[in-house]
């Protein structure tokens, strides 16, 4: 979907991005991480044309020509760009003059899906933080885009407007909608990304499917049960290579070595007559790993 | 191209503000205008009132306050980089904002026009009239003034440092260029080609064909070289 190689981009004689290759797929939510002046924001900004890479290339939808393709990305960098004397539906009635046939009621469709079809004539300014992501987001739905860049979304909102945005991106990346998302709050995007690409420096220092960080930071699992040394005897029976840790506590114990499938597991011990209070991965968190591998 | 003139004519004329400035625009060069009427023992007629409409300098300064909320608004409230992200590039933009600029110029010096020449009908009667060559000249010069008045919101890209800039330095650049014509004593008067000169002789009926020509010709050369001026620094501006 967006491919880039070797993209490089200075500003006087600093070094912003340093030979990037990065590779988002469709269907991907792509966590941008990084510190503060990684490059995560330029990056976008270089991919949605907004500044000129120095060299490298980026490829949008297989080729296609640049400029047509980025009118099939939405966008919100930095923050959502808003006419704050104007209502949400006047806002995205201007910006829809941007754009082929958008009809009045994509807009309210659009409104409605981001919750804001009820404001009516309550101008932007006197809109939370919440809202306006929400109405950027919207405005960049316009045009019905293939792929959504956001920078920083879940920035400054709290807890229930960040559970709404979150909800939001899960909704559309189920319609289809690929993602590339870039956050400070590690947690919060681990619970929707599918793909990280890390950034330190302006280097792109490791692309991961979620899949795999997760298996990098699961340490072992915690198992609670009823009858410990029957249940380490049983899973050491099955798993010849099975590495138990049985702890001080009664009745728990830890598998150290990888467990692909935890039900597996839980089955294998209920099936053999032990009851099974808890099982759960441990380890370290996105943060954690994402702290390790910058060498913070 | 059409989408983003369309984007900036609804900007522009959804806004309360600019028909308040349009109001107040032409409420002022009417009064400026009226006292006119008692020159008639003078000579003055129909045309002298048309003609000099626009030369007392409020329209400029009207335009001072218009083009920069028209150039610098989508700068200061952040939109510029959805218009950007739409695959609009820097360049179109700035072409269409100069375009707009343009247009909304010529609108308003056809708008002053007609309104002082109902008002000079009025106060004198109608004559046929001969002075639609000076009127060209003048809307030459006010659409020099535009494309003036772009490039410079344009580089500072704040409505506020702009309307100041646009509102001091024309008339301050034109003195300083004087002084500098008399202390050198050259065959040739720099001051003759700053952009306050082009409707430096557009206020009486009487001018020669010469001037107006001269006049319409320092105008365009100030369109076409604000243009490609404040290209290259929008292009530098955005490397």
């Amino acid at each position: 979907m967006i491919k880039i190689q070797n993209l490089n981009k200075s500003y006087d004689k600093r070094k912003v991005i340093n030979n990037v290759c990065l590779n988002v797929k469709k269907g991907d939510i792509y966590g941008l991480i990084g510190r503060n002046g990684a490059g995560k924001t330029t990056l976008m900004k270089l991919i949605l044309g907004l500044t000129q890479a120095d060299d490298g290339t980026i490829t949008i939808n297989n080729g296609e020509e640049l400029s047509l393709a980025r009118k099939k990305i939405g966008s919100i960098i930095e923050e959502p760009g808003l006419y704050y004397g104007k209502t949400a539906f006047e806002n995205m009635k201007l910006f829809s003059l941007l754009y082929e046939g958008v009809k009045d009621e994509e807009i309210k469709s659009l409104l409605n899906r981001v919750g804001l079809g009820e404001t009516g004539k309550k101008k932007v300014k006197g809109f939370s933080l919440g809202m306006k992501q929400r109405l950027g987001i919207a405005i960049a739905m316009m045009g019905k885009p293939d792929i959504l860049i956001l920078d920083e979304p879940i920035n400054g909102l709290d807890p229930m407007g960040i559970k709404e945005i979150r909800d939001m991106i899960l909704e559309m990346n189920a319609a289809g909608i690929t993602f590339m998302i870039s956050s400070h709050l590690l947690d919060e995007l681990g619970k929707i990304v599918t793909r990280y690409g890390i950034m330190s420096n302006g280097e792109l220092v490791e692309e991961i499917t979620a899949e795999e960080l997760n298996k990098r930071c699961t340490k072992h699992v915690e198992i609670s049960v009823d009858n410990k040394a029957a249940a380490i005897a049983i899973l050491k029976k099955q798993f010849e290579n099975v590495d138990i840790n049985e702890t001080e506590l009664k009745d728990t114990f830890y598998i150290m070595s990888e467990v692909e499938d935890t039900s597996l597991v839980n089955s294998l011990l209920v099936n053999n007559g032990v009851k099974v209070y808890s099982i759960y991965r441990q380890g370290s968190s996105l943060e954690d790993y994402f702290i390790e591998r910058l060498g913070a | 191209m059409n989408k983003l003139l369309k984007f900036e004519l609804h900007n522009l004329f959804r806004q309360i503000i600019v028909y308040i400035i349009l109001v107040i625009m032409l409420g002022f060069l009417l009064l400026n205008n009226y006292p006119s009427r008692y020159l008639l023992e003078y000579g003055y007629d129909m045309e002298n009132m048309m003609v000099e409409i626009l030369t007392n300098g409020y329209f400029t300064y009207f335009l001072a306050a218009i083009i920069p909320f028209i150039v610098c608004r989508d700068y200061e409230q952040n939109v510029i980089k959805n218009i950007y992200a739409k695959g609009y590039t820097k360049e179109k933009v700035y072409t269409a904002k100069f375009i707009f600029s343009i247009i909304v110029t010529a609108g308003l010096f056809l708008i002053a026009i007609a309104v002082g020449t109902i008002e000079a009908v009025g106060v004198f009667g109608w004559n046929k009239t001969h002075v639609f060559d000076i009127l060209t000249a003048q809307l030459f010069a006010m659409l020099a003034y535009a494309a003036f008045y772009n490039l410079f919101s344009q580089i500072f890209k704040k409505s506020g440092i702009s309307i100041a800039f646009l509102l001091f330095v024309p008339p301050l650049g034109g003195l300083l260029l004087d002084t500098l014509d008399y202390s050198l004593n050259l065959p040739i008067s720099f001051g003759d080609f700053w952009i306050t000169q082009t409707m430096a002789y557009l206020h009486s009926g009487t001018i020669d064909t010469k001037e107006i020509v001269l006049s319409i010709i320092t105008s365009v050369v100030y369109i076409v070289g604000c243009y490609f001026i404040g290209k290259a620094v929008i292009k530098k501006q955005y490397k």
